[in-house]
């Protein structure tokens, strides 16, 4: 500890802070002697010490009181049996997990293993990662939670394909909540209103990284959003989705009956977007994903269904170059540039119906757009190679950044670049009024 | 194309320990953390579960025991106050609503009799109801030190400097014990 600064023991009284650290042996033995020291011949401070030894009995001893007992806490192998139940319950395709029955020791490494298991499900959250990147920053915020469930089986991964920008537009032609009920819970952190870099740190479940190098034009100042995390359960209604089916002319498509009372579970942690500009803000704010801001507000969004080249001209940020849909959260000059660091969320089937039956059957509705249509058959549950939606004015190109694959988007004639790729479990994508690829890959490169 | 298995190291190499092993140690300080916090035990090992849940699925980048023990601390006590927020929004709403909806009294203990019983969750029910009062930092702090924390693993838990977490400490405590007695009259402890 470093609390005890020489100041405070020699000639002045020790300070509140100071005496709960000395009264939780927090102190190094030098300070302490010296604190003791102080206390000796300090009326006033052994005085303090005294009142603050006899409110901490009474302030610990009330937390204490609320339990439980030792004897109140359940037994450690039953729980980890019911968390390995739970587990499986959970991941139905989670074969490699060791049954409680077997007493086998579950392994991080086994951890490693299963996760390798469940590669089929792993398209899915890659897929929901880059629709929560698209809602963030190409859809409104109201309704963003909607969309971002939709956005599912929209476009977005990292396998570049080619795409009708129509189709894209149009998403998957179907609103799921036609077949079913969607509910979403959020975070904590939209009551969260200046955080600091430190703050930001303790609100993520994954180490924050920043950039060791910007590319020419942007400015050094920055100003973090947070991404509020949240959870959205989908109930398939089979009663519902037929009413639907029927009234639309669309009577011959057949339900399967596991997809009645079926749930399906998409969990977003918190996450972090960075803007750069000469100047930013002091206010930092946050984004509930259920689509209301805290802070002060000065996005400017995208229209509804707009694609990020047809929002990118028309933002209105500050910089020299052409703006993004998001531009000027809070800085100004220089050219817009974003970071946006996103956990993958977990997409899980939870109920009887797998994740591949919800597709199948998406699949056999006749007013599926062409263009989620596409995306869907090129969603590959068992490689986990998901498809990225290219318009056709974008080049994409694969590219290597921290060991692993991603995707480079240029577009030329209105400057603009971004890079995405996945590690960690994190989905990380940077975006900038740049078309030139090597600036961006050292910024990602720099990413430490 | 992305492959899972190049980008998705859940745990560093050197990572050796079983995940038995780290639930088990930390299990029941983790079930204490979030009983404290909620008074229900069913919540609670809900709570617990989801956390280790979490940490089977995305463990932090450190594998050391104070990185682990802080982490999961964490995000128990984020998971506990989101729990009691559902709560108190659902209370709120019945209300609202014109039900008599109030918070759950934590449960029974089979070491008391019933009077007494009644009386320790009667007060129960009030310690957290104080501890609700302060912000959700504050309340962070004293949770992770009444559980046994120590001032790093505070720090790592919460994202503070080491050095300010007497400080901040020594006004999470004040605040609770002011807030107590404007409630309590001072004469009663």
């Amino acid at each position: 500890m470093n609390e005890f600064q020489p100041q405070k023991y020699s000639n002045t009284c020790l300070d509140r802070g100071l005496l709960v650290s000395l009264r939780d042996g927090e102190l190094t033995a030098e300070e302490t002697r010296q604190a003791r020291a102080h206390l000796a011949e300090c009326p006033d401070c052994s005085a303090d010490e005294r009142s603050l030894q006899a409110d901490s009995h009474e302030i610990y001893d009330l937390l204490t009181s609320l339990g439980p007992a030792e004897a109140e806490i359940p037994d450690g192998s039953a729980a980890l049996a019911a968390f390995q139940s739970r587990l499986a319950a959970r991941e139905p395709s989670g074969a490699a997990v060791t049954s409680p029955a077997a007493g086998t020791l579950l392994r991080f490494g086994s951890a490693r293993k299963f996760n390798r298991k469940r590669v089929a499900h792993r398209g899915w959250w890659i897929a929901a990662a880059a629709a929560v990147l698209a809602a963030l920053i190409l859809l409104p915020p109201t309704n963003a939670v909607a969309n971002q469930f939709l956005s599912l089986f929209q476009p977005h991964s990292f396998q570049p394909v080619s795409v009708n920008l129509t189709s894209f537009r149009t998403g998957l032609g179907e609103d799921l909540q036609y077949f079913g009920e969607l509910n979403v819970t959020t975070g904590n952190l939209a009551s969260i209103t200046h955080p600091t870099q430190a703050q930001i740190q303790h609100d993520l479940s994954f180490n924050l990284i920043l950039p060791g190098h910007l590319p020419p034009g942007v400015g050094p100042a920055r100003q973090f959003t947070l991404v509020d995390s949240s959870e959205g359960t989908f109930t398939f209604n089979a009663e519902q989705a037929r009413a639907y089916l029927d009234e639309n002319g669309q009577g011959s498509v057949s339900i399967p009956p596991q997809l009645a009372g079926a749930t399906f579970t998409i969990t977003l942690a918190a996450g972090v977007i960075i803007n750069f500009g000469k100047q930013c803000s002091a206010q930092t704010q946050t984004v509930n994903p259920s689509g209301s801001n805290s802070g002060r507000a000065t996005a400017s969004q995208a229209a509804p269904g707009s694609s990020p080249a047809a929002s990118s001209g028309n933002g209105t940020g500050t910089g020299n170059g052409p703006t993004l849909g998001i531009a000027a959260l809070g800085c100004s000059g220089g050219k817009p540039f974003y970071i946006a660091e996103i956990p993958s969320p977990v997409i899980r089937a939870t109920g009887k119906a797998s994740l591949e039956d919800l597709r199948t059957f998406l699949l056999s509705l006749p007013r599926l757009s062409s263009g989620a249509r596409l995306l869907l058959q090129d969603l590959d549950l068992t490689s986990g190679v998901v498809p990225l939606p290219i318009p056709p004015q974008i080049q994409a190109q694969q590219v290597t950044t921290h060991g692993v694959q991603g995707v480079m988007m240029l577009d030329s004639s209105l400057t603009l670049g971004a890079v995405i790729w996945q590690t960690g479990g994190v989905v990380y994508a940077l975006a900038g009024a740049t078309s030139d690829g090597a600036q961006l890959m050292d910024s990602a490169n720099s990413l430490h | 194309m992305v492959s899972d298995t190049k980008s998705t190291p859940l745990v560093e190499a050197t990572d050796e320990e079983t995940f038995e092993t780290v639930f088990r140690r930390y299990y029941p300080l983790v079930y204490q953390l979030a009983y404290r916090c909620t008074g229900q035990r069913e919540e609670a090992d809900d709570i617990a579960q989801e956390a280790f849940l979490r940490l089977y699925r995305t463990p932090p980048h450190s594998t050391s025991d104070q990185a682990r023990r802080a982490w999961l601390c964490r995000v128990t006590t984020n998971l506990a106050l989101n729990a009691l927020r559902g709560r108190q929004r659902r209370i709120s709403h019945e209300e609202q609503s014109g039900g008599s909806a109030q918070a759950p009294a934590p449960e029974d203990t089979a070491r008391l009799n019933p009077e007494q019983q009644a009386i320790d969750n009667e007060q129960a029910a009030f310690i957290r109801s104080v501890l609700a009062e302060l912000p959700e930092r504050q309340q962070t702090y004293i949770l992770l030190r009444s559980i046994g924390l120590s001032y790093a693993e505070i720090a790592q838990a919460t994202g503070v400097a080491l050095a300010s977490v007497g400080s901040l400490l020594a006004r999470a405590e004040r605040e609770f014990r002011r807030k107590y007695h404007e409630r309590v009259p001072a004469t009663k402890i």
